[in-house]
């Protein structure tokens, strides 16, 4: 993957424009100038995965601490929990969180309950406990809904989709700053958003939002848009296909 | 050498999927089983979500069961006259199973149902087998009295009688139209093709000579799992064709192997060699069954 140089000229445009735009606007929470090293990630047939620096520039010497919080599109998730019946392990009670985010990154200066305290991380749903999953059909028996929510916390964890601990916020010179997100292939396609807050002395005093796109290309693309766009041609193509394939294979061992 | 599946969304490494293909396709051709209740597991167990490794497999083994088929067919395996009275009662089947299914789902607790149906049946397959055939095998080295051309059972004194010229039986069209239902019904439950349920069912229950079971129900395979990729594909959206594709590239190569070999062997080792498959899955199953999972939690996309 190639990361784009960051035009620290543009920055400084930006970076003139929105102060700005503060100055003339009276702001209570000023606004962070952002840019990703790129815009578009395309999944083709060799992807195995990707990395993204978000890069952002604040207008005076950085003060207090920077959070970036960057959510991919809603994924909805069945957890399953096994219970023991007459000696057998079976799949007995089930959760579905219907919003949980199909990925879920955090990146901080310093770490983040010395940055905010909980109510405001909660409002901002900012760490893995505060993002809102919205559980369905919460079963009475067999386990609280804690349990679940930190179990799918973990499976996440573990597929690279979340992460258990804040990646570093490194500083460029006194207004630049960038964080490394890294995605795995199995990240899910759609419309990722990185919310971004600098705080200081526990206020938020400048906000910014920037957001990347990560879509399928190429025969990817077709395959996927054929199998949802009209899933019964497709249905039949996947028969035809398997058909013909048998077919051949049996014609060319025969001539061996 | 990695490629993206678009539809179970992640990448895989081609060299193992084909592998694993061949593997399967090598057991299908020689028994003339699908090879579902082997690759499904293998799928689910390297990380493809679970509802695309089942619709994918049965895309797949339609690919592989054509080719095998295609092999017996020119050796003259085949009876089509019972393949498609098993096709066309497995249709019925499935089409009750399908509704069975949908009835239990509104219960609740499918999953145990399918997982317990599993080793129930892979378990009394296969020890039957095991027993018959070993039995069998003990006698021939004994050197006992000459086989009949196929045993008598109660349900060839049924009604409604029908010549199957190839399988040189003369029995009711009741038995392999109640085989059918019963696999039909069993396949759209289990997401299987049912393969290792009809072969003992052919040998066992109808008296077909061993060498004729595979090659029909490889025949009857192709028309069961095509039915179930084009229902999964119209309403989950979850074959992955790309997957499909790699997969029965090895699973083809496979086929073609693993029919030779089985033509190799006599009927009694072909039937204790499947029976020890069978009950090795059934133990696999049984022993996840039985013991204390490492996570007691799962979690799977939502599809609705």
């Amino acid at each position: 993957m190639k990361i784009e140089s960051l035009k620290l000229g543009n920055v400084a445009c930006v970076l003139f424009a929105v102060c700005m735009i503060c100055k003339v606007k009276p702001l209570h929470c000023e606004s962070l100038a952002l840019d990703f090293s790129q815009h578009q990630i395309a999944i083709d047939s060799s992807f195995t995965g990707a990395q993204v620096l978000l890069f952002g520039a604040v207008q005076k010497v950085i003060n207090g601490n920077i959070i970036v919080v960057l959510k991919g599109p809603n994924h909805p998730t069945v957890v399953r929990r096994k219970a023991r019946t007459a000696g057998i392990w079976l799949n007995r009670n089930e959760v579905v969180f219907e919003e949980a985010p199909g990925y879920y990154a955090l990146a901080t200066s310093a770490p983040v309950s010395e940055i905010l305290d909980t109510r405001q991380r909660e409002a901002n749903q900012i760490g893995l406990n505060n993002i809102q999953l919205v559980p369905a059909g919460i079963t009475a028996r067999g386990g609280s809904y804690a349990q679940y929510q930190s179990a799918l916390l973990r499976h996440k964890v573990e597929q690279g989709l979340y992460f258990e601990k804040p990646i570093p916020i490194e500083f460029v010179g006194v207004n630049l700053f960038r964080a490394r997100f890294t995605f795995p292939s199995s990240v899910p396609p759609g419309t990722y958003r990185a919310m971004v807050h600098q705080v200081e002395d526990g206020t938020v005093v400048a906000t910014g939002s920037t957001s990347l796109n990560i879509r399928k290309t190429g025969i990817e693309a077709r395959i996927y848009q054929t199998a949802h766009d009209s899933p019964w041609l497709y249905g039949i193509l996947a028969v035809v296909l398997a058909l013909m394939a048998g077919w051949l294979a049996s014609a060319i061992f025969r001539r061996s | 050498m990695e490629i993206y599946l678009p539809i179970a969304e992640m990448s895989v490494n081609i060299v193992l999927l084909l592998g694993m293909g061949a593997g399967v396709g090598f057991l299908s051709g020689m028994f003339g089983v699908g090879g579902g209740f082997l690759m499904t597991p293998l799928l689910i167990f390297i990380g493809i979500p679970p509802p695309v490794a089942v619709a994918t497999e049965a895309n797949q083994i339609t690919a592989a069961s054509v080719s095998g088929f295609l092999a017996h067919w020119r050796r003259g395996n085949v009876d089509l006259k019972m393949g498609s009275v098993l096709v066309i009662f497995g249709g019925i089947g499935s089409a009750l199973g399908v509704w069975l299914f949908s009835k239990l789902r509104s219960i609740g607790q499918v999953d145990e149902f399918i997982s317990l149906v599993f080793v129930f049946f892979l378990g009394v397959v296969g020890a039957l087998m095991a027993l018959e055939s070993g039995h069998s095998i003990l006698r021939r080295r004994r050197g006992g009295k000459p086989k009949r051309m196929h045993v008598h059972y109660w349900v060839h004194g049924l009604p409604l009688k029908m010549r199957f010229r190839k399988s040189k039986l003369y029995i009711s069209a009741l038995v392999p139209a109640g085989i059918g239902i019963f696999v039909g019904v069993l396949s759209a439950i289990m997401g299987v093709g049912g393969g290792f349920i009809l072969i003992p069912a052919m040998i066992y229950l109808l008296g077909m000579p061993t060498a004729m079971v595979v090659g029909t129900s490889l025949f009857q395979i192709i028309f069961v799992t095509a039915n179930s990729t084009l229902l999964h594909a119209g309403t989950n959206q979850t074959v992955d064709i790309l997957l499909a594709l790699i997969l029965l590239l090895g699973a083809v190569v496979g086929a073609q192997f693993g029919t030779r070999v089985g033509a190799r062997l006599r009927g009694e080792e072909l039937r204790i060699l499947l029976a020890l498959l069978v009950i090795t899955v059934c133990v696999k199953l049984a022993f996840n069954l039985l013991t204390t999972p490492a996570d007691i939690f799962s979690s799977v996309p939502l599809i609705q």
